[in-house]
């Protein structure tokens, strides 16, 4: 496979493609004022997409005025519209050598999910940012914009390469603090950060970033039921090993665990209004993206 | 429910053995995961339980149980009994010696252990098992039944051999039989004249009792016989008998020696009690079979005639392969009846018609299918690997060598000797203070000799111990051998025989490729018959065994009974009363297994 067409089979076929084109990434913040993006923001503009009336007031443009309106009902009225603005989204893809692990394999998935939510933002004229994020703020991709760049933006997602271990908030904190405009994060990562991801995900939204978080787990994750007996379970980050004996009354209690960590996930992410969606990788991509992002109302 | 070998119910201590393994730890598989967060909360709890830890109730470890357990029963040797076991079991032990066929009880001492066997078989019944082993040269179980008729019909059909008997196995197995059935009371009879040693009996798990059969010591018997033709034939062959009376007062006998079965001599033989007369005899020039008969009767008649087969000249082609022959041909061709062909080793193909081939100082890469004498191989031959650069001699050498025999080797130099590598088949007759000087050995059935030196290089060409070592050699290497054996001794057979053996009872063995014949029951002579000829005569077997012949009937104090559970045990096969249960064990133990294989591969692929 060409390196062109490794970059391209991150996308998808032709028909997913234009799927992704219908969509876009919902925003619940105001956006920044700058070049008209593609989409509606909460604040009333004076674009062309009308979305309400308001009485005139001194200062108003006059080519806002509706005249029509004006001569059914003899009172001035400005015509508002939805602003259409850019955003800029910042892609976020944990590169930890735990995201290389399963069948399918999370950190392939991640690239995927990263490609097509990329794919459908530079579509929308919005810009796009793209990070790696390890044990630090990893390789990123410079701002990339119009969906003629979407080539840069699928080669550096294909060299991204797991690696080292994991420490989200001190990769999150870092990101947040290279002064990146305000916007869209999206972190797609499957979590396993030893010292969590709270304090990063704070971070962010310190610095008026909407964020989405997209965790990504392996079935083998989710249902480790295929294993049994005594088995040594290595850390694919660390090394580390520990012992165990995979008996029922052992998985049942991983998959107590399992779901206490959704929970506080869940918990967390709603307290700091950050939007979580967990995608399992035997998802298909297509799937997920237009039918599970849509329904949590992450893509619209 | 029994057991045939009830101590081999120990392998089920593998059971638990196997669950202590599942307890305390098992080598555990190595399994990658994307991170250990989640399970680092409850590997604690686990890491206190994987010291000790309750064994987890897998269906593999239930199936490896099962297994061991069926594995456990069959090596048990379980079997179903159709008939409560028998609380008594009588084994009867009959002597078949050679001696045994002596007649001093009215008819032969075998009829008359037979007929004492039958009054002890007479007991064999619903709670009483019994068993016949015959001890000829072979133990044999010739029953064990609880049908006192089937008992008595294998004791009749029992006949002595012409050989000793077996009466240690015999015995053994009688233990075994006895300890097979613990909860039985076992008793041994062995009816024997006690010639066979007392250290043959070792204690077992029976009561037991010794009944002597035999009354008299008058017996005669030809113990020794040897015939010897010199090299080269030319002298007359000479017979060696040696006659033995084995009864306490003076004898007067006569004997009789035949040549290929006519009479040329007869002389009486005059013993003393207990006397030895040694007797020479000389066969008629020709005569291929010797033999000698005391007439007269005594007791036992199977040890009153030898044959013996004397070695017969014979011209012989020898191919003698040299790039210098001229020292080993002049000791080649001063042997009789050996005709001489000289070849330089660049001519060498095979041995064409030659019965014997000498390398000298050559070696070729395929040794050739007949006996063959190597003097000083070549080195990287495969026969030497160096050459040492002092004069060798020899310091040790073999008495008992054909080869050596009238060779004295004391004063010779062998110059710069071969380091000899010896080959698997060949052992050194001759060793010097490097290593082998002189091989000899049987390389496929033929022999082989191998000199470890240049004769022409030595001192040996000029002492007389060379002619005759090449003599020697030759003659070995020829095994133009007569005399005879004894019952039961292994034959060496002589080379390119075709056609059948057939011994003196009309057995028949194919001699074709056979370099040795063990099948030497039967006193006698064993010819070879090649279909459309005459039968010849290749071997005789004679008794000659003054154990035998001393038919003095012995006392035989038996060993003490001991506990049976030291003892091995083996089942009367053919003799139950029962049904071998072991098969559906064993087939349980592969279903087993076959289903933890299926269920293990089938979790690794998954």
């Amino acid at each position: 496979m060409t390196t062109a067409a490794s970059h391209r089979a991150l996308l998808g076929d032709e028909a997913f493609l234009r799927s992704l084109e219908q969509l876009s990434i919902v925003v619940r913040r105001v956006l920044r004022p700058g070049l008209n993006g593609d989409h509606r923001g909460v604040a009333r503009s004076n674009s062309s997409e009308f979305a309400d009336y308001r009485s005139y007031s001194a200062g108003d443009d006059f080519r806002r005025i509706d005249w029509n309106l004006y001569g059914r009902l003899g009172v001035l009225f400005i015509r508002l519209s939805e602003a259409r603005e850019d955003i800029n989204v910042h892609l976020l893809l944990d590169s930890s050598r735990s995201m290389d692990y399963g069948e399918p394999n999370k950190a392939d998935y991640g690239k995927r999910l990263a490609a097509a939510l990329g794919y459908l933002a530079l579509s929308r004229l919005d810009t796009v940012n793209a990070a790696s994020l390890g044990f630090n703020l990893g390789d990123r991709l410079a701002t990339v914009r119009g969906k003629d760049r979407v080539f840069r933006l699928l080669k550096f997602l294909d060299d991204v390469t797991p690696k080292g271990t994991t420490d989200l908030n001190s990769a999150m904190k870092q990101y947040a603090e290279a002064g990146r405009p305000s916007g869209v994060v999206v972190v797609i990562s499957d979590l396993l950060s030893p010292d969590g991801y709270r304090a990063g995900l704070e971070r962010l939204r310190a610095a008026r970033l909407e964020v989405i978080m997209i965790q990504i787990l392996s079935p083998q994750e989710l249902d480790p039921t295929a294993s049994s007996g005594d088995v040594e379970l290595i850390d694919r980050e660390t090394g580390e090993i520990v012992e165990v004996t995979l008996t029922s009354g052992i998985l049942d209690q991983y998959q107590k665990r399992l779901g206490g960590w959704f929970e506080e996930i869940e918990t967390t992410c709603a307290q700091l209004g950050v939007s979580y969606h967990r995608i399992a990788t035997t998802t298909p991509l297509e799937s997920a993206v237009l039918n599970d992002l849509r329904n949590r109302r992450i893509l619209r | 429910m029994n057991f045939l070998a009830p101590a081999l119910l120990g392998f089920l201590v593998l059971i638990p053995i196997l669950i202590i393994l599942y307890l305390i730890r098992a080598q555990r598989r190595r399994q990658m995961v994307s991170s250990i967060l989640l399970w680092r909360d409850m590997v604690q709890d686990l890491e206190v339980r994987t010291r000790l830890r309750k064994p987890p109730l897998s269906i593999l470890m239930l199936l490896q149980i099962a297994a061991l357990a069926f594995g456990g029963f069959a090596i048990a040797r379980p079997f179903w009994q159709n008939e409560p076991a028998p609380k008594t079991q009588v084994i009867v032990i009959l002597d078949a010696s050679a001696s045994m066929q002596s007649t001093d009880v009215g008819q032969r001492r075998f009829n008359e252990a037979q007929r004492q066997a039958a009054d002890v078989l007479g007991r064999v019944g619903e709670d009483v098992a019994g068993a016949v082993i015959k001890a000829g040269t072979q133990a044999t179980l010739l029953g064990y039944s609880r049908d006192s008729s089937a008992l008595l019909a294998a004791l009749r059909s029992a006949t002595p051999t012409d050989g000793a008997g077996d009466i240690a196995t015999a015995w053994r197995l009688a233990g075994s039989i006895a300890a097979a059935r613990p909860e039985a009371q076992s008793e041994v009879y062995l009816f024997s004249d006690g010639s066979f040693p007392a250290t043959a009996l070792a204690p077992i798990a029976a009561s037991s009792r010794f009944v002597s059969i035999g009354s008299s010591s008058d017996n005669q018997a030809i113990t020794q016989v040897g015939v010897r033709r010199p090299l080269g034939g030319s002298a007359k062959p000479v017979a060696l008998v040696r006659v033995a009376n084995y009864s306490s007062g003076a004898v007067e006998r006569r004997i009789r020696a035949s040549a290929d079965g006519i009479q040329f001599r007869e002389q009486p033989v005059s013993f003393n009690g207990k006397g030895v007369v040694d007797l020479l005899f000389d066969p008629p020039v020709g005569t291929r079979i010797f033999s000698a008969q005391l007439i007269g009767r005594d007791v036992l008649a199977a040890d009153d005639h030898v044959d013996a087969i004397i070695p017969q000249p014979a011209e012989n082609d020898a191919l003698l392969v040299s790039p210098s022959p001229d020292t080993m041909a002049r000791a080649l061709r001063a042997i009789p009846q050996l005709s001489l062909r000289v070849m330089q080793p660049q001519d060498y193909k095979d041995s064409g018609s030659a019965a014997i081939v000498i390398f000298d100082n050559f070696l070729p890469p395929i040794l050739p299918p007949v006996p063959i004498l190597v003097s000083n191989p070549p080195i990287g031959s495969g026969l030497a690997s160096a050459r040492f650069s002092q004069s060798g001699f020899a310091i040790s050498y073999d008495p008992e060598s054909e080869v050596l025999t009238g060779v004295d080797l004391g004063p010779v130099e062998f110059g710069r000797v071969a380091k000899l590598d010896v080959p698997a088949w060949a052992a050194p007759i001759v060793v010097g203070p490097d290593g082998p000087l002189i091989l000899e050995g049987e390389r496929d059935g033929r022999r082989a000799v191998v000199f470890g030196f240049d004769p022409g290089a030595s001192s040996l060409p000029k002492l007389v111990a060379f002619p005759t070592l090449v003599a020697n050699s030759v003659e070995w290497l020829l095994a133009n051998e007569g005399g005879a054996s004894s019952v039961g001794a292994t034959v060496r057979l002589p080379g390119g025989l075709t056609g059948d053996i057939v011994a003196p009872g009309g057995a028949t063995s194919p001699a074709a490729g056979q370099a040795f014949f063990g099948q030497t029951d039967k006193v006698g002579k064993y010819d070879v018959k090649k279909p459309g000829a005459d039968a010849a005569t290749v071997f005789a077997v004679n008794l000659v065994d003054e154990r035998e012949s001393d038919v003095a009937p012995r006392s035989i104090t038996l060993p003490q009974r001991v506990a049976p559970f030291s003892f091995p045990t083996i089942a009367p096969e053919g003799h139950l009363e029962g049904r071998d249960l072991w098969p559906f064990l064993v087939a349980g133990v592969l279903a087993l297994l076959s289903v933890e294989w299926w269920l293990f591969s089938k979790r690794g692929m998954s």
